[in-house]
Order: structure tokens, then C-alpha cells, then sequence
């Protein structure tokens, strides 16, 4: 066990160190990349760039900054943004970070809730009107961009409806912490959830069914029906079971991404301060530090997930257990 | 039987798992250990033994699909073991394989005609209107009809699939071919057009066969001589007849013991010898014997010493420390 | 051989609804099982006989099988009878084991979680009783070390062992008929004649009657009491045990007999064989469906023939009792 988690800790810091040096090589290899310039401002003159180069130590060899800036960043903590002077970058992603996790894991939960009760009841209700109907559904809910999604639910929950009993709860857009107030904070992010976890409930729920249906051609099917077990039964004991793993291997994944990141549109869409929201602010700004910084907490993400994932894996499913 | 048509010396496969950074954890799987015997031109050597033996191995080392870890194959007097590119081609014109499933093996989306053809184009054995005739005559050999020569795998039965393997392996007319369970995914009344094909091929063309099944009754059917393995390795080797009729090895005996017979009456008088357990992983091997913890005459010498393969009076080989004979 | 009719199945057909049409899989088969009896039935792929089984407790699971005709276990019909009732009988008084021990058993469970399962819902046994009910029942069967094995899952089990835990569960709730499909077929020989040993004696000590599908005559000679050889859906002779062995009377049990190569006796120079292929199930011949493929086939075979013969031995062909020895011995001899 101890080997397996050295192991994969090792393969992590493999994982993080290719990341970081790629990330770094984009901003400074690229041809035509010229980061003292571009922090120097538009037609800033020579004079301004060098001093800017000297300050940043911008002119010092590649592998020597590569060094100093992880150094700062993992060590000293204190690696400082190129756009906003003097604004250190750890605590924003520290501060932002939370916001994110808030987020998804919300609407992760609601998504895996619902996905797994329209792929069961699909599966179930196989080739009936039950099923087409939760299939057409869950295609909609794929194809429905999600800030359209978000800015529908805006104008329906902040504007137009805002004012009636059903939405006068919800609070101004903006993040609520939890430490502050744990019914402010859940207020203040259903309905980003929701939005968020519709296209994944759509595409879970296609997902659990087909597999669903793929199972429940296996002989140990034949077998659980033929010990006397109801429909029911066999279903949810013996297929389901089974047939989770595709979904846990997606979700991994998703989940990785989106707390990484990849909610940005969500977190622009309710003004949600997010790790998603700071790193297309330091794209725009080509702040290297920040884009660092959030390119490697997003990996770390990515990395511990599907880490958590080849641990659920085992619960699931034995088979993965023996293995190896 | 002077010179052998494949000798086959020490070969050995063992599989490498686990332990990717560290020595420790990692097991060597011995699949297939020390196994030595030959194949006279026009001989059948039947090789049979229970699931995981490792014959289904050993055939696939002896025709080189399978990089041997030790030990030396000769074929037709050149040696075969690390021969590479177009050498190697050469030796499996002359050395074909036919396999359990024919479906897995014939290419689903070719014609049957284009699959027999496609060893003779390979190897450049004639022009487009001679390797159209020699795939008819092939077809006809193994009792296929000519109007089935434009059919897809799919459209045939399993039995018949079968007899389109065989004519893709005689197109280069070898002289061995490495049978592995060639019949035993076929119904009995099949199972039985197909052994007597065999039979009447290696008749006709003076075929050598290694013959690996685990129906004991078919080997008997077709074979000349009989290897027994067990964990790697062989036990028992000698004419099919006399391994069959008065197995020597303890191992023999039981596997033998176990076939049921298809004679209500003869089925009460014999003995069975029932094997406690299952074979051992030939990841772990019992110490002296592999045999032994399942053997029912092993004494203190089996626990520690290997036996040895070694000729008994009436010439067969077993590896035993207590002959049954 | 019936005193004591357990399941009594008449005129049973299975029919696929298809594109071109109905194929009956299961033509018209009746057959008896006493009390304690092991009937075995023997046939080829595609013969119909798991179907045969399968449709005793409606397990078939294909919406366009349709099951016809009359299968009664002790007095009470089961075609047509609703789901709940068949559902009470599925691993209760009827238990069934399948052919591929290696995917028998859900993957996600141990083997004592799946017999506990089948335990707590056909009695009233709590979580305990019933674990220590699976634990007894892995040690009737002979699994070493039951009370760990329970706790082990199906992969980490060797495919004689699983078999053997899958036999556990059929037993658990002491079933008076024990369905077996090809239970050893997918086993080593050795594992096999443990296996077969096993179901003999589950005759003794749990008073089951069996019925064994197989393909080997090897496994029927050893194992059962009485035989039904089945061909293209239809049942073509049926005897105890030694009277089919020792006086076959229909040409394609002959055949079955002749192309198997034996260990015993005097090694034949070919084996005989059946020429040709069973016929497609929507083209079976009017008649004898085994007429094409016979070499002893005649006019009247157009006609097709009844079981006939005394009560304990029956055959679906009309060759004379006087010409049958003859014949069988050239069908053998070829």
C-alpha cells in the first residue's frame, strides 16, 4: 500500500514538473514571445524594456528563471504577478480555489444523482416511452450551451421572476463562503449547480444507460435471475453496480477538469471569483506567474483525482483489485 | 526416423510481471520449462495436458510467434530460435499453424478465396491464373465446393471454417503444421470430419503435426506419439498407445482416469483416480515434483529432488520418480 | 421409470419470431423427471436443449421467444404463470447452474454475498443464519477453507472452484430439480470428474433430481439415469441410461456414438461421421429432420415419425427392430 502511494506521488511530481516546464517554455520559447516587452507596456521604448527585463530577471538563462520562479512559487510562496505589481499569486488561487470547489462539487452531486436515476430508469424501462423520453431529454440538456443556460436562469431568477415567491430567495450573484453562512452559501449556488450539472446529467445518464444495457446482457444477469431475484433487484445489485465504473472513469476526468478550471463559463456567467474566472483573467493579461499558478494547482487537481479514482475503482469493482 | 523434422531442445518461456521499479514483487511465470522432444517427417506428436500447461505456448515458440527465453528449435536442420525478416518467412512456409477458432482467425471482411490465396501471393508462387487453380485444388483437398470459394468466413460453418483454415496453412505446402485445439470448439459429429481430415491429409502429403488438444480421445484418434505436460513441463512422453493404454506417471493416470467413458458398463468397472484441488500456479511452483502435493504415491524424494525426464524399459519417457510400471 | 412424475413437460415448443417468419427452436419436446432422477440430454449446438431448460422457468429473456405447450412441476402448470410465482420457484425449488462458471457470478460480489442473497430471499434466515448457511453449503460442495472462500470474490477463484460455488447457490435453498447447462464444458477433465462427482452425490445428501444438458455422451454414460438426444429442436430417442448405451435405435444417435473418438478399445481408422449440417430451424424437412443426413433414409421418412418403442425405451425413426442391428453396426463401422 505504502509503495502504491509512493508511487503514485512520484508520478505525480513527473506529472507536475512536465506541466510547469512545458506552461513556462510556451511563454518564453514560443518564436516572437517577448515577455519584457510585453509587461514594458505598448511602444514602450528600449530603455524601458531592458530595465523591465532586469527587474524581472528577465535576462537571466532560462533553467536559472525556471528555478526561481518555483522556487517562489512552492518555497517562498511570495511569486508576485507581472500585470498587477506587487499582488501576490498563491493566496488569489488560494482564495479562489474554494469558490470552485463549492461549485462543482454541488453540481457534481446533483449530476451523478440524476444521471444515475435516468440511466437506471432508462435502462429499465428499455425501448418504452419512458426511455425515449429521458433520452430525448438528456440530449436537450447535452446540447444547451451552459452560459445560455446560466444567463436564462439569471434573467429568470434576478430579473423578471425575482420579485415572486418562487425566486425571492435567491441572493445577488456573487459567492456566499461557507465559514460566513452555510444557507447563504447554498443559496447563493443552487442555481449555478443546477446549470452546471445539466449537460453532465445528460451525458451520464446516456452513459449509465447504455452500459446498463450492455450488462444486462452478461450471463451473471442470467444467473441473478435465475436465483429468483425481481427485475428491480437484479438491476440495481447486480447490473448497476457493474456498469458505474464507465461513469466513474468520466467523472474523474470531469471532475479534474472543472475544478481545474474548466467551469469558467459557469463562474463568469453567476460572478463567481473562481480558479476558472483567474485564469482566463491571466490569459488575457499574459500574466505568467498567475497562469502558473493555476496551470499547476489545476494540475495537481487533475492528477489527485484520477489518483481518487483508481481508488473508488477498487470499491466498485473487485476486478481492479486482483489486478496487478 | 533418423533425422527429425523439428527438434526442439531445453525451450523455455518464462513471463516477467510486476514490479516495474523494484526486483521485489516481481514473479517470474514459468510457462513453459525445459521441454525437449522431437517430430519425425510425417509424425504426429500429439501434446496434451489441462488449461494453463503451457502447451498452447510451446506451439506458439515452436512456430515463432512467441520469442522462446531459452533453449533452441530446429527445423528441417537449420536452427530456427532468433531467425528473423526473410529467413523467417522462409521457415513458416514450411511450418504452418491452424488454430482453435477459425472465426477469430480468417479475416471477416476477405473472401475465402483472397485468405487461401494470400500465403501464395506473399511468398510469390506463381502468377494470378496458377494461384487461382492451386486455391481450387486446395478447396477441393479439404473438402470444400468450388461455388463456396466466393463467400465470406461468416457464411460458413464452423466445421467449414475450419477446413478453410486448414487450406490457408497447406497453400505453402509445409511439412509441419502446429495444431492448437483445432477441434475442440466443434460439435462431435464435426469434430470427427475434421479429425478425419487431418488424418487423411497427413495420409496423402506425408504432414507432420504437433498436435495439442486436451481431449485425450482425438489425440488418440490422429496421433503417433503422445506428450503429457503438467506445469510447464513434460511427464510423460511415448507412442500414443502405450501412454494411453498404461499410462506411466501418476498424472497421466489420472487425467486419463477422468475422461468419461461413453460405455455405461465399462464406465462402473474403471477406476477413477480424482485429483483433490487444482493445479498449482506456474508462478509458484511446488518444490521436487510439481506433481506431487496431488499425487497419491509421492513419497519423501518427490518433495525435494525434480524428476528427471527418463526413458523406461520400453523406451517411452517419464518424468517420475515412481513409474506406474 | 416415472412413479413419481416431479416435471412432467408435454408438447413444449420455443419459436422466434423473426424477420422471415417463425423458427421454432424447441419443436413439440415432452419429456418426464421423477423424484431423485438425473435425466440427462444430449445434443449438439443449436439441438435446442438449453432452450428446453431455459424455458422451464421462463429464462429464455428474448421478448420474440414465444413458449407453447404444457410444463408441470408437481401438478402445477408453469407456462403462462405469472412472473411473481415463477420468480418464487427460480432458485427455490427450482435452481439452475449455467455452463461458464467464469461468468456466472456478478464480479462485484463476493460468493458469499451472492448465495446469502439467494438464501434471505426464498427463506425468512436473517443476515447471520444465512452466512452461515452459504459458509455450510461452499463446505457440502467441497470448497477448501469455506468460511474465507465466502469471503472471496468470483476472480480470485479458480474456474472448478467457482463452478463449485455456483452449485453452492443452486443448493442453497435445497431445490427439488436442479437445472445443470453444460456444467462441465467449460472445465479441464480432471476438475470435470470432480464437478460430475459432486452432482452424483447431490442426489444423496440433498435428494435433488437433475437435469443435465450436455454434448458429450461421455458425461450422460457416467452421470445419468436416464437420456433424451435431442436433434433440431426435437427429442429423437430416449431411454434409461443402459438400454441407450448398450441398444441405440436411431441413426443419429449412432452417429453421435461414432464420431466420438474413444479411449478404450481397439483404435479405429476414421472416426464416423454424419455428413452435412443440422438444417436451419426455418427449413427443417417435413418429415424426420435427421432424413437428409441419413444414410438409411427412405420414403416414408417424408412422414414425420413418432417416439415409438416400449415405455422405457423410444425412438423417432421407423427403421424395423429387424433391420436395426444391421444397420447400426454399418453406421458404426463407417
Amino acid at each position: 500500500m505504502a509503495g502504491t502511494v509512493l508511487r503514485r506521488l512520484a508520478h505525480m511530481i513527473a506529472v507536475l514538473f512536465g506541466i510547469s516546464v512545458l506552461v513556462f517554455l510556451i511563454f518564453f520559447a514560443t518564436p516572437g514571445a517577448n515577455p519584457a516587452a510585453r509587461i514594458a507596456g505598448k511602444d514602450a521604448s528600449p530603455q524601458t524594456i531592458a530595465r523591465v527585463e532586469k527587474q524581472f530577471g528577465l535576462n537571466r538563462p532560462l533553467p536559472v528563471q525556471y528555478a526561481l520562479m518555483m522556487k517562489k512559487l512552492f518555497v517562498t510562496r511570495n511569486l508576485t504577478s507581472f500585470v498587477n505589481l506587487g499582488e501576490k499569486v498563491v493566496p488569489q488561487v488560494f482564495k479562489a480555489a474554494p469558490v470552485t470547489l463549492s461549485l462543482v462539487s454541488g453540481a457534481a452531486v446533483i449530476w451523478i444523482g440524476f444521471a444515475i436515476l435516468i440511466g437506471a430508469l432508462a435502462a429499465a424501462f428499455r425501448g418504452g416511452w419512458i426511455d425515449r423520453l429521458l433520452m430525448v431529454l438528456s440530449l436537450i440538456g447535452i446540447s444547451m450551451p451552459v452560459f445560455w443556460v446560466g444567463t436564462m436562469a439569471n434573467l429568470i431568477t434576478q430579473g423578471a421572476y425575482h420579485h415572486t415567491w418562487l425566486f425571492s430567495w435567491v441572493p445577488p450573484l456573487g459567492y456566499i463562503p461557507f465559514s460566513r453562512s452555510p444557507l447563504g452559501w447554498f443559496k447563493a449556488l443552487v442555481i449555478p449547480w443546477i446549470t452546471l450539472a445539466i449537460l453532465y446529467i445528460g451525458l451520464y445518464a446516456r452513459v449509465l444507460r447504455a452500459a446498463l444495457i450492455e450488462t444486462m446482457q452478461e450471463d451473471f444477469i442470467r444467473t441473478a435471475r435465475a436465483k429468483g431475484l425481481s427485475e428491480r433487484q437484479v438491476l440495481l445489485r447486480h447490473a448497476l453496480r457493474c456498469s458505474l465504473v464507465s461513469v466513474v472513469t468520466l467523472f474523474g476526468l470531469d471532475f479534474g477538469v472543472l475544478v481545474g478550471g474548466g467551469a469558467l463559463l459557469t463562474e463568469v456567467v453567476f460572478g463567481l471569483q473562481g480558479v476558472g474566472y483567474l485564469t482566463y483573467q491571466a490569459l488575457e493579461t499574459l500574466d505568467l506567474p498567475m497562469i502558473m499558478a493555476t496551470v499547476i494547482y489545476a494540475s495537481v487537481f487533475v492528477v489527485v483525482s484520477n489518483a481518487a479514482v483508481d481508488i473508488v475503482y477498487a470499491a466498485f469493482d473487485p476486478r481492479m483489485r486482483v489486478r496487478r | 526416423m533418423n533425422t527429425p523434422l523439428l527438434c526442439v531442445e531445453g525451450l523455455s518461456k518464462h513471463y516477467v510481471s510486476g514490479g516495474a521499479l523494484s526486483r521485489r514483487g516481481r514473479t517470474v511465470v514459468r510457462a513453459v520449462d525445459d521441454v525437449s522432444f522431437t517430430i519425425a517427417p510425417g509424425e504426429t506428436l500429439g501434446l496434451v495436458g489441462e488449461s494453463g500447461c503451457g502447451k498452447s505456448t510451446l506451439g506458439r515458440c515452436v512456430t515463432r510467434l512467441l520469442e522462446a527465453s531459452g533453449g533452441k528449435i530446429e527445423f528441417d536442420g537449420r536452427d530456427i530460435t532468433r531467425q528473423s525478416g526473410r529467413a523467417l518467412r522462409e521457415t513458416r512456409a514450411g511450418l504452418q499453424m491452424i488454430f482453435q477458432d477459425p472465426y477469430a482467425s480468417l479475416n471477416p471482411r476477405r473472401r475465402v478465396r483472397d485468405i487461401v490465396a494470400e500465403p501464395l501471393i506473399v511468398h510469390g508462387r506463381g502468377r494470378s491464373g496458377e494461384i487461382r487453380d492451386m486455391v481450387a485444388s486446395l478447396f477441393a483437398d479439404v473438402g470444400l465446393r468450388p461455388e463456396q470459394l466466393d463467400r465470406f468466413p461468416h457464411e460458413f460453418s464452423g466445421g467449414q471454417r475450419q477446413r478453410v483454415g486448414i487450406a490457408r496453412a497447406l497453400a505453402l505446402a509445409p511439412k509441419l503444421i502446429v495444431a492448437d485445439e483445432p477441434v475442440s470448439a466443434l460439435d462431435v459429429s464435426v469434430q470427427a470430419q475434421i479429425v478425419n481430415l487431418l488424418a487423411d491429409l497427413k495420409r496423402a502429403r506425408g504432414l507432420a503435426f504437433l498436435f495439442i488438444a486436451h481431449d485425450l480421445g482425438v489425440v488418440r484418434q490422429i496421433a503417433d506419439r503422445v506428450a503429457v505436460m503438467y506445469l510447464g513441463a513434460i511427464v510423460e512422453l511415448g507412442p500414443a498407445e502405450a501412454v494411453l493404454a498404461s499410462p506411466a506417471h501418476p498424472y497421466t493416470q489420472a487425467l486419463i482416469s477422468a475422461v468419461p467413458v461413453a460405455d455405461p458398463a465399462r464406465a462402473r468397472e474403471k477406476r477413477r483416480i480424482v485429483l483433490a484441488g487444482d493445479p498449482p500456479s506456474p508462478s509458484n511452483p511446488p518444490s521436487g515434483c510439481p506433481f506431487h502435493p496431488r499425487c497419491g504415491f509421492a513419497t519423501e524424494i518427490c518433495t525435494t529432488t525434480k524428476p528427471p525426464l527418463a526413458p523406461l524399459p520400453d523406451g517411452r519417457l517419464t518424468a517420475c520418480h515412481h513409474p506406474r510400471i | 421409470m416415472s412413479a413419481v412424475g416431479l416435471l412432467s413437460v408435454r408438447d413444449l415448443a420455443v419459436a422466434f419470431r423473426t424477420r422471415d417468419g417463425v423458427a421454432r427452436a424447441v419443436d413439440g419436446v415432452s419429456f418426464d423427471v421423477a423424484e431423485r432422477e438425473i435425466l440427462g440430454i444430449v445434443g449438439e449446438s443449436g439441438s435446442g436443449k438449453s432452450l428446453t431448460v431455459l424455458a422451464i422457468l421462463d429464462l429464455i429473456g428474448d421478448p420474440n421467444a414465444i413458449v407453447s405447450g404444457s410444463i408441470r412441476f408437481r401438478g402445477a402448470e408453469l407456462v403462462g404463470q405469472s412472473p411473481d410465482v415463477l420468480r418464487r420457484l427460480r432458485g427455490g425449488a427450482i435452481a439452475m447452474i449455467f455452463q461458464d462458471p467464469m461468468t456466472a457470478l456478478t464480479p462485484v460480489h463476493t460468493i458469499g454475498a451472492q448465495i446469502m442473497e439467494q438464501i434471505r430471499i426464498h427463506t425468512g434466515l436473517s443476515r447471520h443464519g444465512a452466512r452461515a448457511r452459504a459458509v455450510e453449503l461452499l463446505d457440502a460442495v467441497g470448497l477448501p477453507d469455506p468460511a474465507r472462500a465466502a469471503g472471496r470474490y468470483p476472480q480470485e477463484l479458480s474456474g472448478g472452484q467457482r463452478q463449485r460455488a455456483v452449485i453452492a447457490m443452486a443448493l442453497s435453498c435445497n431445490p427439488a430439480l436442479l437445472l445443470a447447462d453444460e456444467p462441465t464444458t467449460a472445465l479441464d477433465v480432471t476438475v470435470q470428474a470432480q464437478i460430475l462427482d459432486l452432482i452424483r452425490r447431490l442426489r444423496d445428501d440433498f435428494g435433488s433430481a437433475v437435469i443435465l444438458i450436455t454434448h458429450n455422451l461421455g458425461v450422460v454414460a457416467e452421470t445419468a439415469d436416464r437420456v433424451a438426444v435431442m436433434y433440431s429442436g426435437r427429442i429423437i430417442e430416449t431411454a434409461s441410461t443402459a438400454a441407450l448405451f448398450a441398444d441405440p435405435r436411431h441413426p443419429y444417435t449412432w452417429g453421435l456414438l461414432g464420431s466420438m473418438p474413444e479411449l478404450g478399445g481397439a483404435r479405429r481408422a476414421r472416426l464416423a461421421t454424419i455428413p452435412g449440417l443440422p438444417p436451419a430451424l426455418d427449413r427443417r424437412p417435413k418429415g424426420c429432420a435427421f432424413a437428409p443426413r441419413c444414410g438409411f433414409a427412405r420414403a416414408e421418412c417424408a412422414v414425420r415419425p413418432p417416439l415409438i418403442g416400449e415405455a422405457g425405451h423410444r425412438a423417432a425413426c421407423i427403421i424395423p427392430a429387424a433391420e436395426r442391428a444391421g444397420a447400426r453396426d454399418q453406421a458404426l463401422a463407417a
